[in-house]
């Protein structure tokens, strides 16, 4: 008779040999009381693969966001870019800063109940993940607003490669806010990436950019205003 | 065959961690929490594992998944943070009372009734709880394990297996109290 040692080794397919395994085979398919023993213990093991996920208390994530901003803070610095760079780079963060502003209104204009019917989410849960959205969006904008200033003169191509980097990230926020139901914060993130763009270009005129921040500042404004019925409590949330 | 060009090293940036603390911490935490069963270990080896990530961000896998490559770190760093505290934990495995008939019948037959899953879990010597969810839960190889924990193969084996007889034994009870 094969015994459960055996049958829990062959279900993880551990450790037992080529004759081994034939054999449990074999008793599988010719023995029904060593089969019936195998498809209880696959189907135990099966139940206890679904562990509830502990969440972490939300102070520890602050925690560890702190962490990982201080690790980041103790990184070597560089020589300042160029100016012309640097104010190109500050007006993208300004918009991302303006979008982080924007996402925490918005949420915190969503009355309770009505979020709670959306998500399906108990309030609680989803007070505590929409939290580490935000914080973590607003974070992205810090570490992008240090990396963007920190970062040495560099030629065009590092330039380029260092904006794609920043959309890529304004993307990743951007199908997150997607899938925490907040279509509105994912088209803003969607209008602001062309714009982050050519800001970007070192080809831009002073006069563009300047054209391009006051469109910049209107859109996210049109926005900020049409969710204007936040209080106090929206500045808390980020 | 087409040879696969290697794509460009990829070290993650700040906003790349903070994005799968939002997102993916409550499963390390929870994956510590059932090694260590404290849930103060727990949040330090997932603190751990993240800065030992900053530090290593040169060495990250492109190919691999940020969340987890961390998810990893923070077990080794739970496994870590347990031999710690008690260095000769991962002895050789003692007797199991279960296995002895030494308990008269009713305290035995009342021991079976209260137990539950959840209480199967809490009843997991240290060894056979980490064992479990090593192999079960992680997925590790048990050659893995046992070189994790500095003891042979054998041992695991034992613990594995006991680990499940006893965690079986609670599921057969909540199904007759069903």
């Amino acid at each position: 008779m094969i015994d459960d040692e055996t049958l829990t080794l062959y279900f993880y397919n551990e450790t037992l040999t080529n004759h081994q395994r034939q054999e449990v085979e074999h008793a599988l398919a010719h023995n029904s009381a060593v089969a019936a023993a195998y498809a209880a213990l696959k189907q135990d093991l099966h139940a206890l693969r679904d562990q509830p996920v502990v969440r972490a208390p939300e102070h520890l994530k602050y925690q560890w966001h702190a962490a990982i901003d201080q690790a980041a803070q103790q990184t070597p610095r560089a020589p300042q870019r160029s100016r012309w760079f640097t104010f190109a780079m500050g007006s993208a963060v300004v918009a991302s800063v303006l979008a982080a502003f924007a996402i925490g209104t918005q949420y915190a204009a969503t009355p309770d109940a009505e979020r709670t019917r959306q998500t399906g989410v108990p309030l609680a849960a989803a007070d505590a993940d929409h939290s580490a959205f935000a914080r973590s969006l607003q974070i992205h904008v810090q570490s992008a607003a240090y990396d963007l200033s920190e970062l040495p003169d560099q030629t065009s191509d590092d330039q380029s490669t260092l904006v794609n980097d920043i959309v890529a990230q304004n993307r990743m926020f951007e199908r997150a806010a997607e899938t925490r139901d907040a279509p509105e914060i994912a088209r803003l993130m969607r209008a602001i990436e062309p714009v982050l763009l050519r800001l970007a270009d070192k080809d831009i005129t002073p006069q563009e950019a300047d054209a391009l921040r006051m469109q910049l500042a209107f859109e996210l404004n049109a926005m900020l205003t049409k969710l204007e019925s936040s209080t106090s409590e929206a500045l808390t949330t980020i | 065959m087409a040879s696969k060009e290697p794509s460009p090293q990829h070290i993650p940036t700040p906003a790349e961690f903070h994005k799968v603390i939002a997102e993916r911490s409550d499963r390390w935490y929870s994956a510590c929490l059932r090694i260590t069963k404290d849930p103060d270990l727990a949040a330090d080896a997932v603190q751990d594992a993240l800065l030992n990530a900053w530090r290593k961000r040169h060495q990250f896998d492109h190919n691999a998944q940020l969340d987890t490559w961390i998810h990893r770190i923070a077990i080794n760093a739970a496994l870590q943070l347990l031999r710690k505290r008690k260095p000769d934990r991962w002895g050789p495995m003692p007797p199991d009372p279960a296995d002895e008939t030494s308990l008269p019948e009713t305290e035995q037959t009342t021991r079976e009734l209260e137990r539950s899953l959840g209480t199967a879990m809490h009843e997991l010597s240290e060894m056979e709880q980490v064992c479990f969810v090593l192999k079960h839960l992680e997925q590790w190889r048990l050659a893995e394990i046992a070189d994790q924990l500095n003891v042979n193969v054998g041992t695991i084996k034992q613990a594995l297996f006991r680990g499940v007889k006893k965690l079986r034994v609670g599921m057969a009870d909540l199904r007759s109290t069903a």
